[in-house]
């Protein structure tokens, strides 16, 4: 546990964990109030895609829970890669993973209680990206002059436990930039490996057969696990697995993955 | 399996490959509890292996190590609670102020206190500037925050890879007396280091490293001793008589040409005997340009690592070039 804390001491303080919540933030309130102003100029325009069902779900109760969740899931899972990629490399690179093996601490317990550092700073991003995109998608909504819906007390039980499958599943997928980073030992590695899994795993969906096996694999079972509503009518949001079987699949690929990384850092030999 | 109590480190037939490259080459090192080890060698010599092995960042291909009389393994991790490391550069969260990186640091191996994080940043200087980001520190004050580091276990044997580098020359002669009061204190220093005077003025005994082994170990005043020299510059058209006057002197062996040019031979014998090799010379009609007498530590240093004179490219590069090739 004190691993732990010391991880959240040194991974909130640094620049990198301020300025990734800033890019997910501001990329979130962009896409809402984006959306109900160009609904406001331009309501049920064919050229722009927004017809009124689109932008009702996304900008009105209960509907913009979901596309809030999807939306901050989207943009928050390629920056929590990268994100994860540069901690856990720079572990490495700046040596502190030497200093912490030559004060005779278990190098499996160093590499577990760092990413259960990053597993809770990446839950509190998550928890801002949410409230904040919840709160931009009213604005958006009270811009495109819409209603704001209700909110009843299922609809928010719902919600919370659906941020929590969220949560589990952007830990899942930042378990592959940790293993990834940790093998390599180097922040660009794991930044570089990450980045080109992310473009893959939206090429590879286009060919079919691939697509079949991709889908048991954590990029496709993370955002399958959290179990998004999708819009009414539309394939948007729409998974490939049964959420709960994709939540169990994504828990199973982040023990395997961390089983990896601490198996990797305890043989690794180290040195700089 | 244990090792003499006496030993506060030792290793026996330590081993270490990189690819072909061999680092280490059956290492046997003694260092004995409450001294201050030197610990010499060229670059490339084995020096940061060694510190490595000793820390458990890698691991031997073959050998054993023994940390306070305790075979050390990798598996028992805990003997490493009591000594303290500094390897090569200090590393530290570069956003981190000096008392977090210290308190952060703390959190892994042994548990440290709040007021030993104090009670080291207060020892090495740091306390007023305990608050501010190390990525805004100098060298040397990086230096002493690495010192802190190592320090913050209260080890009994601390373990320091070039510790006044970047120190300033109040840093140094405080790191001295530091490191010279913990050794009086029972607890146990092993310096690798290049600075060879201020591991002569802090070591009582020094162990020398080439190519992967151990060339001399001992206490520093019988290995000065015993390898004490006398120099002499003579013109080049005269080294060859000079060489032949004073090997009969000292004895075949114990007289060597150690430059490029031929003018300066080295005498394997007593300081005291230098008016004698000046007279020898000087009966057969060769005055001598130079005369050095001593049995200081680099002259040492540089005979058991350079066991034959490489051949230098001539030119402003001479020098640099033979110190690349030890």
């Amino acid at each position: 546990m004190t691993l732990v804390l010391a991880g959240i001491r040194k991974f909130n303080t640094r620049t990198a964990t301020l300025v990734s919540l800033l890019v997910a933030v501001v990329l979130v309130v962009i896409e809402f109030v984006v959306v109900g102003a160009a609904y406001r100029a331009a309501p049920n325009d064919p050229n722009n895609g927004l017809t009124k069902d689109t932008v009702t779900w996304l900008l009105t109760f209960p509907g913009l829970i979901d596309a809030v969740l999807s939306i901050t899931f989207g943009f928050g899972s390629l920056i929590a890669l990268i994100y994860v990629a540069v901690a856990a490399g720079s572990e490495w690179t700046w040596g502190t993973l030497k200093i912490a093996v030559a004060r005779g601490e278990s190098r499996r317990n160093y590499a577990l209680a760092t990413f259960a550092s990053l597993s809770l700073i990446l839950g509190a991003g998550l928890a801002i990206m949410f409230l904040v995109g919840i709160a931009s998608a009213v604005a958006g909504g009270l811009i495109a002059g819409l209603p704001m819906g209700t909110l009843d007390g299922p609809t928010l039980g719902g919600a919370l436990a659906k941020l929590v499958r969220a949560w589990i599943a952007l830990v899942g997928l930042a378990s592959v930039a940790y293993a990834v980073s940790m093998i390599a030992k180097s922040q660009m590695a794991g930044v570089g490996t990450v980045i080109g899994l992310f473009i893959a795993s939206t090429i590879v969906t286009l060919i079919p057969v691939i697509r079949e096996i991709f889908k048991y694999l954590p990029f496709s079972t993370s955002s399958d696990a959290v179990g998004f509503g999708s819009q009414p009518g539309t394939s948007l949001g729409a998974a490939s697995l049964d959420p709960n079987v994709a939540l169990v699949v994504t828990i199973a690929w982040l023990i395997g993955l961390l089983a990896i990384a601490a198996i990797a850092t305890e043989r690794a030999e180290i040195k700089g | 399996m244990t090792a003499s109590a006496t030993l506060a480190l030792s290793t026996k037939d330590l081993k270490k490959r990189y690819g072909s490259q061999v680092a280490l080459d059956g290492l046997n090192l003694e260092v004995p509890t409450g001294i201050v080890y030197g610990f010499l060698g060229p670059n490339g010599a084995g020096k940061t292996t060694t510190m490595r092995l000793l820390t458990g960042l890698i691991r031997p291909d073959q050998g054993a190590i023994y940390l306070m009389g305790e075979s050390f393994t990798g598996a028992n991790r805990q003997l490493l609670y009591n000594v303290g490391a500094l390897i090569e550069s200090p590393s530290f969260y570069p956003h981190l102020s000096a008392r977090d990186n210290l308190r952060v640091i703390g959190a892994s191996g042994k548990a440290v206190t709040r007021s030993r994080v104090e009670e080291m940043l207060e020892l090495v200087g740091l306390r007023d500037r305990a608050r501010d980001k190390v990525a805004n520190y100098s060298l040397g004050m990086r230096q002493r925050l690495g010192i802190a580091v190592a320090l913050l276990n209260d080890p009994a044997l601390l373990l320091l890879d070039e510790p006044a580098n970047g120190l300033d020359p109040a840093g140094i002669v405080g790191l001295r007396d530091t490191l010279k009061n913990l050794a009086a204190s029972g607890k146990t220093v092993f310096i690798s280091s290049h600075i060879l005077p201020e591991v002569q003025q802090m070591a009582d005994i020094i162990g020398i490293v080439a190519a992967g082994r151990l060339v001399s170990q001992g206490p520093l005043d019988e290995l000065l001793a015993t390898q004490a020299i006398v120099r002499v510059k003579v013109t080049p058209a005269e080294s060859a008589k000079a060489l032949e006057l004073l090997s009969a002197l000292a004895g075949d062996g114990h007289v060597s040409i150690t430059d490029a040019g031929g003018a300066w031979l080295t005498v394997r014998t007593a300081a005291e005997r230098s008016t004698e090799v000046n007279r020898v010379l000087a009966q057969a009609g060769i005055f001598a340009a130079g005369l050095e007498a001593g049995s200081d530590l680099e002259s040492l240093f540089l005979q058991l690592t350079q066991p034959t004179a490489p051949e230098q490219p001539a030119g402003p590069y001479a020098g640099w070039y033979a110190g690349a090739a030890r």
